[in-house]
């Protein structure tokens, strides 16, 4: 028997919306690194074509035939590390787990997936709240709570706290989408839908699976009978389960609906928020995934094996793939672990970064100066501005930091020194800062790698080299948003709270990255009782294995629509006195600005345009433009917004890798508008 | 003589407008250096003086453009940074003489620190509007006053009106300032003449404040000057005028240069600087900080002059922004900044190898174009 520890990657991995029954693979390459090999070379962050190991997508790829958006699947695959590697990271891997492929002296014959997603954006807390001017945490602190969304709809006594309100069963159960647990097993297994009419189920280590009948599910229609008002459609699903024909595990989402219930004067609730809307549901998901691998089954020594958890969230469509965000959701995550979660003692032990350690160029460093030098492509940068972010773009491992643009760090924001996160240019990044922050600042480990560059303890190679399957963790989440959540785009603040995850991820099939899933009960169900409640609430869930499926995405805006719309360039929050210059919110996963393929004339970029253009979404207030006016509008028409890849992933295009247009937009074109460069100021006040 | 009298020549105005680029070129290390002391970007002082750096970069480009409009493509010579001379300026022809005010006033480059702060006051001390006509002297180009200085090339360039070309014009600041509706000089001849006097307007603006109201009160301890914080803090004195103020990125858009500088003096706690000297020993980290920054701001000084002659300067940015890097690194390696060999604690061999440089263009300015350049970044491995 094989001794081998099974672990699942991605430990997080994102699918996304999209209004096709189609789909492609979530990209497994890391955005702004070139893909070794590739030709015409292209960098990372494109996502897979669908039944393909690594095929990437062109811009033909995007839509399907009748012009609907793909979604984009979540590819989970197993990998196999030995005992002391896997106590260690990062943790060199032994071979993938294949169905008809050995491990060791015995066969995968099977793989068993349960994956469990929901949906609980409706009953739990708002994200705006009122004259709150510091992080969102804050408002978990000192055993205090945000008020909550839909407050008005509890069926139970007034004055019950707030906790007891969102744990009420009743309306846990009508503002919760829940069609509980599927599993899904073999080599390319036909889907395993997240509906009312699709049979839960997870796995029994009796019989490999377990029905689950009276699973008491819950979806919009069946909550507010009486009827909804959903522009694009119904939300009746959260997506569907099926496995490739290696049997890896494809998790589809919804499909980027949203409905609302009927208020009590009988008319629907409308869209008044960016982040908060009472009465409605949107189709994002989340949940925990988890695998047991089938080996010689059927035979007298079959063999079973747990490869642990990891966890599926399904979010906005990436509009901008290949454009890495400076701060990424992967850097948050990895400062979570370094800093409380011990991830690499020679790192940071004992409270203390250890300067005596070199960090590596192209693991630790070389992300944040690609990030910086593809900001061009999706933000109204100044000229002089996109020559200073190129010369940050060639800063190679060989090149000695004081001969650079970024020399003494002179134009970093320190997150070290607080008040510098009310600092404007020259300091970068030049993005909107975290909820509380006027702007944005690399998290405290990219600066501690960012200082060790500046004083040249800096390797160009890693010590240790990523494994596949820790590259899979890392492209997954370094493809997403940090820094700036408020909320954010993909996950949210809640990714920097250690007692999310699996503490001690050196236990066996574990592993770093891990969201703890609380364990649900599943014997003696009643249709009629929730098997979910709230769940993980900050600062206030104690003990371990806390995270309900539906509760990572919870803190996102509802619908996400709303916020997409809404976070084109804002004034700094905090107001700067006598400020009123606009900054990005989230340019590389939320585009503002881009260049349409379409304009390309002699291999040079046309004139900026708007991404999210056309009728509805002009404005007189710079401030305001780029985005509907009428935030109902995004309803209908986010699936039409173009994407931004590379030239050298655009079929007919010029195939200049150095360029990104933007694609298969079905926005139309406002050719008189002329988009200024940078800075450009809010006409809604004056500067005193 | 009075400035009614004088008979300017072309040649004359054009050296007056050499030394305006000149004196405000001179500004800018001077400043910059000091900021970049601080520890702390976060600091106020730090906040001040970078914006009133940015704002001397624009004075550059007004100035030089004035310059151009009047047929001379200014230079940007090594600038010296001695004692207690200010180019151009001398205090004992104002009067009353505001060295009384700022008596320990530096020159040097150096940390912020309270003699470099009343340095600064006396680059930006107001011009003082005593009702006679100013000392237009066509013949020498040194004032009392940055304001005076101005009233000056005023009589000049309107005098010679005709001259005015619109050549050579740079406009490299209108997005942060959305007010300033005529950066450049776009008509030539006397119709010109209004956007000499804009020009000329936005740097007094912006450096001193307009000119004080009459009945200034004056200082309690020296009824011969005016008392500076009455005069900043009058309701009636009006700042900065609007359509000079910086709209993108200035904490303090309506202070003049002065009242920026002033308000840090009268603050009374000077934020945390870095210790440095400013002879460190050859081979050490800090001089290697300090020769990179000699030669990026001798290959920046080259560019200037390059872009301000109508040619295109490829990496022109890159040079200007990674100036502030390079001033940072000599502080964080414990050494003050140095702008020219003649800062340096050097040997023959490297003070020749500098005077080759300064010489001489070297273009494109890309990087390691240039093997001497080269051949001076030779540091021990700081690890």
């Amino acid at each position: 028997m094989s001794k081998s520890i099974l672990r699942i990657h991605p430990a997080i991995a994102f699918a996304r919306v999209g209004n096709s029954d189609d789909y492609y693979l979530a990209p497994e390459t890391m955005a702004g690194v070139p893909v070794a090999g590739s030709k015409p070379p292209v960098m990372g962050g494109l996502p897979i074509r669908r039944g393909t190991e690594h095929d990437t997508i062109t811009d033909e790829d995007l839509r399907d035939a009748s012009g609907a958006l793909k979604r984009q699947a979540a590819r989970f695959k197993i990998f196999a590390y030995s005992e002391a590697e896997a106590k260690a990271y990062p943790a060199a891997t032994e071979q993938e787990i294949r169905i008809g492929e050995p491990l060791g002296d015995k066969t995968v014959t099977d793989i068993i997936w349960t994956v469990h997603v929901a949906n609980k954006k409706a009953n739990t807390f708002v994200l705006e709240v009122s004259n709150a001017n510091g992080p969102v945490i804050d408002n978990y602190g000192n055993g205090n709570l945000p008020p909550i969304r839909n407050a008005s709809f509890y069926p139970g006594d007034e004055g019950t706290e707030e906790l007891a309100v969102l744990n009420n069963p009743e309306r846990v159960s009508r503002l919760t989408i829940d069609f509980g647990p599927r599993t899904v097993r073999g080599a390319g297994a036909a889907p395993v839908r997240f509906d009312a009419a699709t049979e839960a189920s997870v796995y029994s280590a009796e019989g490999g699976l377990k029905a689950l009948p009276d699973y008491p599910k819950s979806w919009p229609a069946k909550s507010f009978p009486d009827g909804l008002y959903s522009p694009t459609g119904e939300v009746d699903t959260l997506g569907h389960l099926e496995t490739d024909e290696a049997g890896r595990l494809v998790v589809l989402g919804g499909y980027g609906r949203a409905s609302a219930w009927k208020q009590a004067d009988g008319s629907f609730y409308q869209l008044v928020s960016s982040v908060d809307n009472d009465g409605w549901f949107d189709d994002t998901s989340d949940g925990p995934v988890s695998a047991v691998v089938v080996l010689n089954g059927g035979l007298p020594d079959e063999t079973r094996i747990s490869a642990g958890t990891a966890w599926v969230a399904t979010a906005d469509p990436s509009y901008a793939p290949q454009i890495l965000n400076v701060v990424s959701l992967w850097d948050e995550v990895y400062d979570t672990f370094v800093r409380k979660l011990d991830l690499q003692p020679e790192i940071y032990s004992d409270g203390e970064y250890r300067y005596d350690r070199y960090a590596s160029f192209e693991d630790d460093v070389a992300h944040i100066f690609r990030g910086t030098a593809l900001q061009e492509w999706i933000s109204n940068l100044p000229q002089p501005a996109k020559h200073a972010h190129r010369a940050v773009g060639r800063i190679g491992a060989e090149t000695v930091p004081a001969d650079t643009i970024l020399s003494g760090l002179a134009y970093i924001r320190n997150p070290n020194l607080p008040q510098q996160a009310m600092l404007g240019v020259p300091l970068m990044p030049g993005a909107l800062g975290d909820s509380g922050q006027a702007f944005l600042s690399p998290t405290l480990t990219q600066y501690y790698f960012l200082t060790q560059w500046n004083d040249r303890k800096c390797s160009a190679e890693p010590v240790k080299p990523l494994s596949p399957g820790d590259l899979l963790d890392k492209a997954s989440l370094i493809n997403c948003l940090g820094g700036r959540f408020s909320p954010g785009i993909d996950l949210t603040f809640t990714v920097r709270q250690e007692e999310i995850y699996v503490q001690d991820w050196r236990k066996k099939e574990v592993g770093p990255f891990r969201i703890a899933p609380k364990p649900l009960k599943l014997d003696g169900l009643d249709p009629d009782v929730p098997v979910l409640s709230e769940g993980y609430v900050p600062l206030h869930s104690t003990g371990e294995d806390l995270v309900e499926p539906g509760d990572m995405t919870k803190f996102m805006s509802v619908p996400w629509h709303t916020d997409y719309n809404s976070c084109a360039t804002h004034p700094t929050s905090p107001t700067i006195p006598h400020n009123t210059t606009l900054y990005w919110s989230w340019p590389a996963q939320r585009p503002v600005h881009v260049h349409l393929a379409s304009e390309v004339k002699d291999g040079k970029p046309g004139p900026q345009r708007y991404s999210v253009r056309g009728p509805g979404t002009g404005s007189e207030n710079p401030a305001n433009q780029g985005r509907y006016q009428d935030i109902e509008n995004i309803l209908p028409n986010w699936h039409k917004i173009g994407f931004v890849i590379q030239d050298s992933a655009i079929i007919g295009g010029q195939r200049n890798p150095d360029q990104f247009f933007e694609v298969r937009s079905e926005l139309p074109v406002d050719e008189g508008l002329v988009i200024p460069p940078w800075p450009m100021n809010d006409k809604s006040t004056s500067a005193g | 003589m009075s400035s009614a009298e004088s008979q300017w020549t072309l040649e004359q105005l054009q050296e007056h407008l050499q030394a305006a680029v000149d004196l405000e070129f001179w500004t800018i290390p001077y400043y910059m250096a000091a900021a970049y002391s601080i520890k702390d970007q976060g600091e106020a002082a730090f906040q001040l003086i970078l914006s009133v750096v940015n704002q001397e970069m624009l004075h550059v480009q007004l100035a030089a453009n004035i310059a151009n409009a009047y047929g001379l493509k200014p230079l940007f010579k090594c600038p010296v940074y001695e004692g207690t001379h200010i180019p151009h300026l001398d205090f004992s022809l104002d009067d009353p003489d505001p060295r009384t005010l700022f008596p320990s006033a530096r020159a040097e480059i150096g940390q912020l620190d309270i003699a470099r702060l009343q340095g600064f006051c006396l680059v930006e001390y107001p011009f003082w509007d005593t009702g006679h006509p100013v000392d237009a002297n066509p013949d020498i180009a040194v004032y009392g006053s940055i304001g005076e200085f101005y009233q000056a090339v005023t009589v000049g360039a309107t005098q010679l009106k005709d001259h005015i070309k619109a050549v050579n014009q740079v406009d490299a600041f209108k997005r942060f300032y959305a007010d300033f509706a005529q950066p450049t000089i776009t008509l030539d001849g006397s119709d010109g003449l209004a956007q000499v006097a804009n020009l000329v307007d936005a740097i007094t603006s912006q450096g001193e404040g307009t000119q004080r109201p009459a009945g200034l009160k004056s200082h309690p301890k020296h009824p011969n000057l005016p008392d500076i914080a009455s005069y900043f803090q009058s309701a009636s004195n009006p700042p900065i005028k609007k359509q000079f103020r910086n709209t993108a990125d200035d904490i303090e858009p309506s202070w003049p240069h002065f009242e920026k500088f002033y308000s840090l003096i009268q603050g009374g706690v000077l934020p945390e600087t870095y210790a440095a000297e400013r002879f460190p020993r050859e081979g050490t980290p800090g001089y290697a900080a300090q020769l990179r920054l000699v030669e990026n701001f001798t290959k920046f000084r080259w560019a200037m002059t390059e872009k301000f002659a109508g040619k295109q300067v490829p990496q022109f940015y890159v040079h200007m922004v990674t100036l502030a890097g390079n001033i940072l690194a000599c502080w964080q390696n414990g050494a003050v900044p140095a702008f020219s060999h003649h800062d340096l604690n050097h040997s023959a061999q490297t003070r020749a190898t500098f005077a080759a440089l300064e010489s001489e263009p070297r273009f494109p300015l890309a990087k390691a174009a240039n093997a001497k350049a080269a051949a001076w970044k030779a540091e021990p491995a700081t690890a």
